[in-house]
Protein backbone atom coordinates (compact mmCIF):
# COMPACT_ATOMS: atom_id res chain seq x y z
CA UNK A 1 0.00 0.00 0.00
CA UNK A 2 1.09 3.55 -0.66
CA UNK A 3 1.47 6.22 1.93
CA UNK A 4 -1.81 7.70 3.10
CA UNK A 5 -0.89 11.08 1.64
CA UNK A 6 -0.69 9.53 -1.83
CA UNK A 7 -3.97 7.72 -1.26
CA UNK A 8 -5.71 10.90 -0.11
CA UNK A 9 -4.21 12.92 -2.93
CA UNK A 10 -5.46 10.37 -5.46
CA UNK A 11 -8.91 10.44 -3.89
CA UNK A 12 -8.99 14.22 -4.00
CA UNK A 13 -8.05 14.20 -7.68
CA UNK A 14 -10.63 11.49 -8.30
CA UNK A 15 -13.35 13.66 -6.76
CA UNK A 16 -12.18 16.71 -8.72
CA UNK A 17 -12.35 14.82 -12.00
CA UNK A 18 -15.51 12.81 -11.54
CA UNK A 19 -18.54 14.25 -13.32
CA UNK A 20 -21.69 15.16 -11.42
CA UNK A 21 -23.59 12.55 -13.40
CA UNK A 22 -21.15 9.78 -12.50
CA UNK A 23 -21.10 10.89 -8.86
CA UNK A 24 -24.90 10.84 -8.78
CA UNK A 25 -24.92 7.33 -10.23
CA UNK A 26 -22.43 6.03 -7.66
CA UNK A 27 -24.30 7.62 -4.77
CA UNK A 28 -27.60 6.29 -6.05
CA UNK A 29 -26.24 2.73 -6.10
CA UNK A 30 -24.89 3.12 -2.58
CA UNK A 31 -28.18 4.61 -1.37
CA UNK A 32 -30.00 1.56 -2.70
CA UNK A 33 -28.04 -0.58 -0.24
CA UNK A 34 -29.86 1.18 2.59
CA UNK A 35 -26.77 1.29 4.77
CA UNK A 36 -27.19 3.21 8.01
CA UNK A 37 -24.94 3.53 11.03
CA UNK A 38 -22.71 6.18 12.53
CA UNK A 39 -21.13 9.03 10.62
CA UNK A 40 -17.37 9.51 10.79
CA UNK A 41 -17.80 12.27 13.38
CA UNK A 42 -20.07 10.07 15.49
CA UNK A 43 -17.65 7.14 15.29
CA UNK A 44 -14.67 9.13 16.51
CA UNK A 45 -16.65 11.02 19.14
CA UNK A 46 -17.79 7.66 20.53
CA UNK A 47 -14.17 6.54 20.70
CA UNK A 48 -13.38 9.46 22.98
CA UNK A 49 -16.06 8.07 25.27
CA UNK A 50 -17.83 10.51 27.52
CA UNK A 51 -14.87 12.72 28.30
CA UNK A 52 -16.08 14.96 25.50
CA UNK A 53 -19.55 15.05 26.93
CA UNK A 54 -18.10 15.97 30.32
CA UNK A 55 -16.52 19.06 28.82
CA UNK A 56 -19.46 19.84 26.56
CA UNK A 57 -21.83 19.81 29.50
CA UNK A 58 -19.94 22.63 31.20
CA UNK A 59 -20.96 26.12 30.23
CA UNK A 60 -19.50 29.51 31.01
CA UNK A 61 -21.91 29.89 33.89
CA UNK A 62 -21.31 26.48 35.47
CA UNK A 63 -20.74 26.60 39.19
CA UNK A 64 -18.30 24.46 41.12
CA UNK A 65 -21.25 22.37 42.25
CA UNK A 66 -22.30 21.80 38.60
CA UNK A 67 -18.79 20.70 37.65
CA UNK A 68 -18.52 18.45 40.69
CA UNK A 69 -21.84 16.79 39.85
CA UNK A 70 -20.85 16.26 36.18
CA UNK A 71 -17.42 15.00 37.17
CA UNK A 72 -19.00 12.56 39.58
CA UNK A 73 -21.62 11.45 37.00
CA UNK A 74 -18.88 10.86 34.43
CA UNK A 75 -16.90 8.72 36.84
CA UNK A 76 -19.98 6.72 37.76
CA UNK A 77 -20.69 6.02 34.09
CA UNK A 78 -17.14 5.01 33.38
CA UNK A 79 -16.31 3.01 36.45
CA UNK A 80 -19.48 0.86 36.24
CA UNK A 81 -18.99 -2.02 38.64
CA UNK A 82 -15.68 -0.75 39.98
CA UNK A 83 -15.23 1.26 43.10
CA UNK A 84 -15.32 4.99 42.60
CA UNK A 85 -12.52 6.81 44.39
CA UNK A 86 -13.63 9.70 46.58
CA UNK A 87 -13.65 13.11 44.98
CA UNK A 88 -10.91 15.52 45.93
CA UNK A 89 -11.94 18.42 48.10
CA UNK A 90 -12.52 21.80 46.52
CA UNK A 91 -10.04 24.43 47.68
CA UNK A 92 -11.78 27.26 49.52
CA UNK A 93 -10.05 29.96 47.53
CA UNK A 94 -11.80 28.98 44.30
CA UNK A 95 -14.75 31.16 43.35
CA UNK A 96 -18.22 29.69 43.31
CA UNK A 97 -18.68 30.84 39.72
CA UNK A 98 -16.05 29.91 37.16
CA UNK A 99 -15.37 30.52 33.53
CA UNK A 100 -14.70 27.13 32.03
CA UNK A 101 -13.54 26.22 28.58
CA UNK A 102 -12.27 22.92 27.28
CA UNK A 103 -8.75 24.33 27.05
CA UNK A 104 -8.44 25.43 30.63
CA UNK A 105 -10.16 22.59 32.42
CA UNK A 106 -8.19 19.94 34.16
CA UNK A 107 -9.53 17.35 36.54
CA UNK A 108 -6.61 16.02 38.53
CA UNK A 109 -5.89 14.58 41.91
CA UNK A 110 -6.03 17.80 43.85
CA UNK A 111 -7.04 20.37 41.30
CA UNK A 112 -10.23 21.02 39.47
CA UNK A 113 -9.06 23.85 37.28
CA UNK A 114 -5.72 24.74 35.86
CA UNK A 115 -5.02 27.40 33.28
CA UNK A 116 -3.54 25.97 30.08
CA UNK B 1 -3.27 -14.63 17.11
CA UNK B 2 -2.80 -10.95 16.46
CA UNK B 3 -0.15 -9.37 14.22
CA UNK B 4 2.43 -11.88 13.07
CA UNK B 5 4.43 -12.52 9.88
CA UNK B 6 2.72 -9.72 7.97
CA UNK B 7 -0.72 -11.15 8.77
CA UNK B 8 -3.47 -10.41 11.21
CA UNK B 9 -5.15 -13.52 12.58
CA UNK B 10 -8.08 -13.63 14.93
CA UNK B 11 -11.31 -15.40 15.84
CA UNK B 12 -14.66 -14.14 14.59
CA UNK B 13 -18.08 -14.88 16.07
CA UNK B 14 -20.93 -14.75 13.57
CA UNK B 15 -24.57 -14.71 14.71
CA UNK B 16 -27.14 -16.06 12.26
CA UNK B 17 -30.72 -17.29 12.21
CA UNK B 18 -31.57 -20.93 12.91
CA UNK B 19 -34.42 -21.67 10.52
CA UNK B 20 -34.46 -25.34 11.35
CA UNK B 21 -32.63 -26.56 8.27
CA UNK B 22 -28.94 -26.77 7.50
CA UNK B 23 -28.34 -23.06 8.03
CA UNK B 24 -24.99 -23.69 9.64
CA UNK B 25 -23.72 -25.37 6.44
CA UNK B 26 -24.07 -22.11 4.51
CA UNK B 27 -22.75 -19.69 7.12
CA UNK B 28 -21.43 -17.07 7.21
CA UNK B 29 -24.16 -14.99 5.60
CA UNK B 30 -23.46 -11.77 3.77
CA UNK B 31 -24.91 -8.59 5.19
CA UNK B 32 -26.33 -6.25 2.56
CA UNK B 33 -28.75 -4.22 4.59
CA UNK B 34 -29.01 -1.45 7.14
CA UNK B 35 -26.67 -3.29 9.49
CA UNK B 36 -23.76 -3.09 7.06
CA UNK B 37 -21.98 -0.53 9.23
CA UNK B 38 -18.69 -1.09 7.38
CA UNK B 39 -20.17 -1.76 3.96
CA UNK B 40 -21.28 -5.01 2.40
CA UNK B 41 -19.63 -8.15 3.65
CA UNK B 42 -19.63 -10.92 6.21
CA UNK B 43 -19.84 -9.63 9.76
CA UNK B 44 -18.19 -10.97 12.89
CA UNK B 45 -17.75 -9.90 16.49
CA UNK B 46 -14.05 -10.24 17.08
CA UNK B 47 -13.51 -13.00 19.66
CA UNK B 48 -16.61 -11.99 21.57
CA UNK B 49 -19.04 -14.86 22.13
CA UNK B 50 -20.90 -13.03 24.95
CA UNK B 51 -21.72 -10.13 22.67
CA UNK B 52 -22.59 -12.43 19.75
CA UNK B 53 -25.15 -14.08 22.06
CA UNK B 54 -26.38 -10.73 23.33
CA UNK B 55 -26.93 -9.57 19.76
CA UNK B 56 -28.67 -12.85 18.91
CA UNK B 57 -31.03 -12.26 21.82
CA UNK B 58 -31.92 -8.78 20.60
CA UNK B 59 -32.11 -9.52 16.90
CA UNK B 60 -33.62 -13.04 16.89
CA UNK B 61 -35.03 -14.09 20.29
CA UNK B 62 -36.87 -10.81 20.77
CA UNK B 63 -38.47 -11.42 17.37
CA UNK B 64 -39.53 -14.98 18.20
CA UNK B 65 -36.69 -16.61 16.26
CA UNK B 66 -33.77 -18.88 17.09
CA UNK B 67 -30.12 -18.39 16.27
CA UNK B 68 -26.68 -19.94 16.09
CA UNK B 69 -23.30 -18.44 16.83
CA UNK B 70 -20.58 -19.77 14.57
CA UNK B 71 -16.87 -19.39 15.23
CA UNK B 72 -14.43 -18.81 12.38
CA UNK B 73 -10.70 -18.29 12.05
CA UNK B 74 -9.82 -15.11 10.21
CA UNK B 75 -6.46 -14.49 8.60
CA UNK B 76 -5.59 -11.44 6.51
CA UNK B 77 -2.43 -10.00 5.03
CA UNK B 78 -1.77 -6.60 6.59
CA UNK B 79 -1.84 -4.94 3.16
CA UNK B 80 -5.51 -5.87 2.93
CA UNK B 81 -6.48 -5.09 6.52
CA UNK B 82 -8.18 -1.71 7.06
CA UNK B 83 -8.03 -1.24 10.79
CA UNK B 84 -10.05 1.57 12.34
CA UNK B 85 -9.20 0.26 15.79
CA UNK B 86 -5.43 0.35 15.95
CA UNK B 87 -4.13 2.06 12.82
CA UNK B 88 -3.98 5.85 13.01
CA UNK B 89 -3.26 6.11 9.28
CA UNK B 90 -6.45 4.26 8.48
CA UNK B 91 -8.45 6.43 10.85
CA UNK B 92 -6.97 9.46 9.11
CA UNK B 93 -7.91 8.12 5.68
CA UNK B 94 -11.53 7.78 6.77
CA UNK B 95 -11.67 11.20 8.41
CA UNK B 96 -10.02 12.95 5.47
CA UNK B 97 -12.06 11.18 2.78
CA UNK B 98 -15.21 12.20 4.66
CA UNK B 99 -14.01 15.81 4.54
CA UNK B 100 -13.15 15.57 0.84
CA UNK B 101 -16.58 14.17 0.03
CA UNK B 102 -18.21 17.00 1.99
CA UNK B 103 -16.03 19.48 0.10
CA UNK B 104 -17.07 17.98 -3.23
CA UNK B 105 -20.75 18.21 -2.40
CA UNK B 106 -22.35 19.78 0.67
CA UNK B 107 -24.99 17.05 0.89
CA UNK B 108 -22.28 14.46 1.55
CA UNK B 109 -21.15 15.98 4.83
CA UNK B 110 -22.77 13.39 7.09
CA UNK B 111 -22.44 10.12 5.22
CA UNK B 112 -22.41 7.01 7.43
CA UNK B 113 -19.11 5.16 7.53
CA UNK B 114 -20.61 2.20 5.65
CA UNK B 115 -21.53 4.43 2.71
CA UNK B 116 -18.11 6.09 2.62
CA UNK B 117 -16.46 2.67 2.55
CA UNK B 118 -18.73 1.56 -0.29
CA UNK B 119 -17.88 4.78 -2.15
CA UNK B 120 -14.15 4.15 -1.69
CA UNK B 121 -14.57 0.57 -2.88
CA UNK B 122 -16.46 1.70 -5.97
CA UNK B 123 -13.94 4.44 -6.76
CA UNK B 124 -11.14 1.91 -6.40
CA UNK B 125 -12.61 -0.47 -8.98
CA UNK B 126 -12.47 1.69 -12.07
CA UNK B 127 -9.23 0.98 -13.99
CA UNK B 128 -9.58 4.26 -15.89
CA UNK B 129 -9.47 6.36 -12.75
CA UNK B 130 -6.58 7.63 -10.65
CA UNK B 131 -7.96 5.95 -7.53
CA UNK B 132 -7.84 2.48 -9.09
CA UNK B 133 -6.93 -0.22 -6.53
CA UNK B 134 -6.26 2.35 -3.84
CA UNK B 135 -8.88 0.88 -1.53
CA UNK B 136 -8.88 -2.85 -2.08
CA UNK B 137 -9.08 -4.05 1.50
CA UNK B 138 -10.46 -7.47 2.30
CA UNK B 139 -11.01 -7.06 6.02
CA UNK B 140 -12.25 -3.93 7.81
CA UNK B 141 -12.27 -3.65 11.59
CA UNK B 142 -13.87 -1.03 13.82
CA UNK B 143 -14.76 -0.55 17.46
CA UNK B 144 -18.42 -0.34 18.37
CA UNK B 145 -18.18 1.92 21.35
CA UNK B 146 -21.93 2.08 21.75
CA UNK B 147 -21.90 -1.65 22.57
CA UNK B 148 -21.43 -1.27 26.32
CA UNK B 149 -22.89 -4.65 27.26
CA UNK B 150 -19.57 -6.46 27.60
CA UNK B 151 -17.18 -3.56 28.07
CA UNK B 152 -15.01 -3.55 31.18
CA UNK B 153 -13.55 -0.17 31.94
CA UNK B 154 -10.70 -0.01 34.41
CA UNK B 155 -9.41 3.23 35.83
CA UNK B 156 -5.71 3.83 35.21
CA UNK B 157 -5.09 5.24 38.64
CA UNK B 158 -6.81 6.25 41.84
CA UNK B 159 -8.54 9.61 41.77
CA UNK B 160 -8.41 9.78 37.96
CA UNK B 161 -11.45 9.37 35.79
CA UNK B 162 -9.30 8.20 32.85
CA UNK B 163 -9.84 4.54 32.07
CA UNK B 164 -9.20 1.80 29.54
CA UNK B 165 -11.78 -0.63 28.22
CA UNK B 166 -10.21 -4.06 28.60
CA UNK B 167 -13.03 -5.83 26.79
CA UNK B 168 -14.08 -3.58 23.90
CA UNK B 169 -16.47 -4.69 21.19
CA UNK B 170 -14.84 -4.93 17.76
CA UNK B 171 -16.73 -5.49 14.53
CA UNK B 172 -15.00 -7.21 11.64
CA UNK B 173 -16.32 -7.04 8.10
CA UNK B 174 -14.86 -9.61 5.71
CA UNK B 175 -15.32 -8.44 2.14
CA UNK B 176 -14.32 -11.69 0.38
CA UNK B 177 -14.76 -14.70 2.60
CA UNK B 178 -12.94 -17.33 0.55
CA UNK B 179 -9.62 -15.54 0.86
CA UNK B 180 -9.96 -14.71 4.53
CA UNK B 181 -11.72 -17.46 6.44
CA UNK B 182 -9.02 -20.00 7.08
CA UNK B 183 -11.23 -22.64 8.65
CA UNK B 184 -14.76 -23.97 8.48
CA UNK B 185 -17.49 -23.07 10.90
CA UNK B 186 -17.58 -24.33 14.45
CA UNK B 187 -21.02 -23.81 15.99
CA UNK B 188 -20.32 -22.62 19.53
CA UNK B 189 -23.83 -21.66 20.61
CA UNK B 190 -27.36 -22.75 19.74
CA UNK B 191 -30.22 -20.77 21.25
CA UNK B 192 -33.26 -22.48 22.75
Amino acid sequence: METIDKTLSAFEKYLENISDAKLDKMLSKIDEMGIKGPTVDEYFSNLTDNVGSFFNDISETSTIADVERLFCDTRIKRSQKFEIPSLPSIPKEYPTQVTATQDCLYAGENTYFMAA
Amino acid sequence: MGFENNNYTTTGHHTFENRGGDDDKHAPYKCNDVNAFLGRGYYFWEDNLPFAKHWGGIWYINNGKKYFVGEFSIKCELNYFFDLVGNRDHQKILRETAKLLAKRRAGLSALPIGKIIEFLKAASKDPDDIFFEKFNYLVIRAADDTAQKTSEKHNFADNKYNSADLNPCYIICVVLKNEILSSGIKVVHTSN
